[in-house]
């Protein structure tokens, strides 16, 4: 297939869909797959990569690299047509025939990779939770088995799941038999935020601000002017910056993650975040200057004139094929660009507000208004509840799921939505759920949680994502009784604090001062008629044994001795527990 | 009106409210000259359920004074929420009502300032939202360098200056060195007989209080002021400010003369503090003042000056 239109060739090399364009020097190429990461479930986590790891290790030179993404995974060669042709069947045979004894080797590496995850990842993760695109923990690598990796092989490395491009003449010997499958279409991501904009602790010293924003034009002249006005204020004019940019990678489509960051002195990291926020909103709320609109377009009109030919943009017109996009090469984008207005501008502004996803680092909260990503579900089970030992905390089983209720609210992770249940040999459960919150299971930190209360929750997930973990270094322990008093008590005290109103009204406040100091005048009565009459109740006893004994004479007045005092302790006792059943059901 | 007159003010404020009428509420703030403002905008922060009148307003027309008093209105529920209890004596849920107040009134500040960074009611509230919300001195100090650098020429900083001053306490999110480089950094561009030429009032009275939060006793805390420095250094501080002909009429005046009172007083120098009870008048003491005293050793404090005049300073 050739389309002519194009200043580069469509066409099919080895069955695989190929894009072929002059290059300029050594033989360049790459095989591109539509597989990433997002394609993954937790539990299978990290398995394009391993995949991707064991293909090319070996194979290729040193300068030959693979690249999983989110939604695309490439490998890119260079050198002499033989050299390239070697290394490209080598990558091609083994993902065909998976030699799985070099796995071992390379799950180091793949850690370290991922130790260094930064704060995109972080971004992503907070805005999908432990699903698509928020899967950046390859969390299930520690559970790979040969027969998930060739599943994983067969559905995706496929012949009809990739496109070949090259830049210069496609070189004979190409051995490309890649098993048959389809075009897997791009995960449909699902967000784990429930408003945005909104911020989330970054630890580190970057302040960024993540937003997902539609694939026109616009998209580039507004990164070109958020560089622009970022540098000159965080970094010329403040001084506090070293490094601020936009970064931006397409999702699917019709749309792309965009990232504008800034870097900041470890002590200047507020200053930077007000700043910052202060850019972002501008943008939004000014709309872009002709004069920087202007200076915007003419920088990306020049990068696109210095490209040396259409071969540099093959690796991103393949992943345009296979997300199914069109494909648009140096001409369209030049004329795309002369096109923007500053109303599309704008409106890519305005986008990158309201997707917002503010990552910041430092102590500060609440920058610009923003609300804080959820810290907690939105809803708890109903079921059976255990009070945690070792901290304020309730652990609720139920039938539709577990939840974990804290004092600022339950964390809720239902069966249905469980992504993965970790089973320790000690006995312990985590639910993780696809929102990213997770719910511990402790039997030893519980009183009365049974074996088979526990092992009911693991008849309740799909078995798929049950993972059965190795031993704790660390597993958790009953905490001692002085512990538990502590927290017993902290609970009670967190309880009474509840009375308190928290509406910012001043009369909320006053009627809850009066409630409070009602309840004590009320317990104060308590104890007085108690012990009051406890005492007396003494005395009566005493002044009975004196008579019996002979010491005090007469004896008439001991009746009403004795029936006073004793109807106080009665009075006393029914009113005290009333108040404590009045308290008990009034606890939030 | 004087700010240790609030009868009226809230009066008027409440009387607005009840009218759930803007125009009548906004007519409040309005009546007041610029520099005088702020108060009109506390009297309806404190007011429950102003906000029923201020939020759909600002929704169709969210103008800075809007900003201003919805932003205000938020700190002061954010202020009832957690009580003025210090912090180890505050609720987890208590900190968590007041930084969900506090966030309101940044995101109103927040917008109102990208639109006009000249308001001092909205600037002033970034810089209290700044301390609540844990940004930091540095950022305290950008929210104040960007109202100093928008606000019209001549307005009346004292206010926002003394804001910052209490972010860059030691008690708060700062230090001694902190409050020293701010004032120095103020009084070096505040030309004689304006609010911020005073500044090196409120600079001692910060100096005064900072042992207090480490448990001394007044007693101890006060010996500062005694010293025969302090004292020139207030006297010298009130000659380029209040005592300057040029000095504005306004709450800065009244405010730095009471301030000048207590702390001459407090530091036995009865004599120094008479012409700012003079200027004072027949009032009571200030209830919003960093150096709030009661009503008994005011007028304690008032005898004495009068009484020493001409007898030097004990």
């Amino acid at each position: 297939m050739t389309t002519k239109d194009l200043t580069f060739e469509r066409t099919t090399v080895c069955g695989l869909d190929a894009l072929v364009a002059p290059g300029d020097g050594e033989l360049r190429a790459g095989l591109v797959f539509r597989v990433g990461t997002a394609d993954e479930t937790w539990a299978t986590s990290g398995i394009t990569h391993l995949l991707a790891h064991v293909a090319l290790y070996d194979a290729g030179a040193p300068h030959d690299v693979m690249d999983v993404g989110a939604t695309t995974t490439g490998f890119l060669f260079s050198g002499t047509p033989g050299e390239v042709v070697t290394a490209m069947n080598d990558v091609v045979r083994r993902l065909r025939e998976i030699p799985h004894d070099r796995a071992p080797v390379v799950l180091p590496l793949i850690a370290a990779e991922t130790a260094s995850n930064g704060p995109l990842a972080a971004a992503r993760a907070e805005r999908y939770g432990s699903r698509t695109h928020g899967l950046v923990e390859e969390a299930g690598l520690g559970q790979m088995d040969p027969a998930r990796v060739e599943a994983w092989a067969r559905g995706r490395f496929t012949r009809d799941n990739a496109v070949l491009w090259v830049a210069g003449e496609v070189p004979d010997g190409l051995d490309l038999s890649l098993p048959d499958g389809n075009r897997v279409p791009p995960p449909e991501p699902e967000s784990a935020l429930r408003e945005s904009p909104a911020w989330f602790r970054l630890p580190g010293r970057h302040v960024i601000w993540d937003a997902v924003v539609s694939r026109t034009p616009a998209l580039g002249v507004f990164a070109a002017v958020a560089q622009e006005a970022l540098y000159r204020d965080l970094r010329v004019e403040g001084g506090w910056t070293y490094d601020a940019g936009v970064v931006d990678g397409p999702r699917d489509a019709s749309t792309s993650h965009m990232t504008l960051y800034a870097d900041a002195h470890p002590e200047k990291v507020e200053v930077v975040t007000g700043a910052f926020c202060e850019v972002v909103g501008r943008l939004r709320a000014h709309g872009v200057a002709v004069e920087d609109l202007e200076r915007a377009r003419a920088r990306l009109l020049r990068s696109l004139d210095e490209a040396p030919g259409e071969h540099v943009l093959l690796g991103t017109h393949a992943v345009d094929l296979l997300l199914g996009r069109e494909l648009r090469d140096l001409g369209r984008r030049r004329a795309e660009i002369r096109a923007v207005t500053a109303e599309a501008v704008d409106a890519v502004a305005r986008q990158v507000w309201e997707t917002g996803l503010l990552g910041v680092p430092g102590e500060g909260r609440g920058w610009a208004g923003l609300p804080e990503t959820p810290q907690v579900s939105g809803h708890a089970v109903a079921g059976q509840r255990f009070d945690r030992l070792d901290l304020d905390a309730t652990l609720v089983i139920g039938e539709e799921g577990v939840s974990m209720l804290l004092p600022e609210g339950p964390v809720t992770v239902r069966y249905d939505d469980c992504v993965m249940l970790t089973v320790y040999p000690d006995g312990g459960r985590r639910l993780a759920g696809g929102d990213g919150f997770a719910v511990p299971v402790e039997p030893v930190l519980h009183d009365g949680l049974w074996p088979g209360t526990v092992e009911r929750i693991d008849a309740s997930v799909s078995p798929e994502v049950i993972v059965h973990a190795p031993a704790r270094h660390e597993p958790p322990v009953r905490p001692d009784p002085a512990r538990i008093k502590q927290v017993k008590e902290a609970r009670q005290q967190r309880e009474v604090s509840q009375l308190l109103p928290v509406d910012g009204t001043r009369a909320g406040h006053e009627t809850a001062s009066k409630e409070l100091s009602r309840r004590g005048t009320y317990a104060l009565l308590v104890l007085i008629l108690t012990l009051g009459g406890l005492l007396l109740c003494l005395g009566a006893l005493v002044a009975s044994i004196l008579v019996k004994t002979g010491v005090l004479t007469g004896g008439a007045w001991l009746i009403p001795a004795w029936i006073v005092p004793a109807a106080a302790v009665v009075v006393g006792t029914i009113l005290g527990l009333r108040m404590a059943e009045a308290d008990k059901d009034g606890a939030p | 009106m004087g700010f240790w007159e609030p009868g009226p003010l809230v009066r008027a404020a409440e009387e607005a409210a009840a009218t759930k009428q803007w125009p009548a509420v906004e007519k409040v703030v309005l009546d007041a000259a610029p520099a005088e403002r702020r108060f009109g905008i506390g009297a309806l922060a404190a007011l429950d359920g102003v906000e029923d009148v201020l939020e759909p307003e600002y929704a169709s027309v969210p103008s800075s004074l809007l900003a201003a008093c919805l932003a205000w209105r938020n700190i002061e529920k954010g202020w009832t929420a957690r009580s003025t209890a210090r912090a180890k004596d505050v609720s987890a849920r208590q900190f968590r009502a007041f930084f969900e107040f506090l966030r309101r009134a940044e995101g109103v500040a927040f917008e109102s300032h990208l639109r006009d960074p000249a308001d001092v009611n909205v600037g002033e509230a970034r810089i209290v939202c700044a301390r609540a919300l844990q940004m930091g001195a540095d950022e305290t100090l950008r929210r104040y360098d960007l109202l100093a650098e928008h606000a019209p020429e001549g307005t009346d900083l004292l206010n926002a200056q003394e804001l910052v001053l209490e972010t860059l306490s030691p008690w708060w999110a700062g230090s001694r060195s902190h409050v020293d480089e701010f004032t120095d950094r103020c009084l070096a561009v505040a030309p004689p007989g304006t609010p911020s030429a005073g500044l090196d009032v409120l600079r001692v009275a910060r100096h005064f209080r900072a042992p207090l939060y480490e448990d001394a006793s007044d007693r101890e805390a006060a010996r500062y002021l005694t010293a025969p420095e302090v004292r020139d250094r207030l006297v010298a501080a009130a000659a380029v400010s209040v005592l300057h002909p040029g000095f504005p009429d306004g709450p800065s005046r009244t405010h730095l003369h009471h301030e000048l009172a207590v702390l001459l007083s407090l530091g036995g120098h009865h004599a120094a503090a008479r012409p700012h009870f003079e200027a004072l008048g027949e009032t009571e003491p200030a209830t919003g003042s960093l150096l709030a005293v009661g009503g008994r050793t005011y007028a304690r404090y008032r005898k004495a000056a009068m009484r020493a005049a001409g007898e030097g300073t004990r």
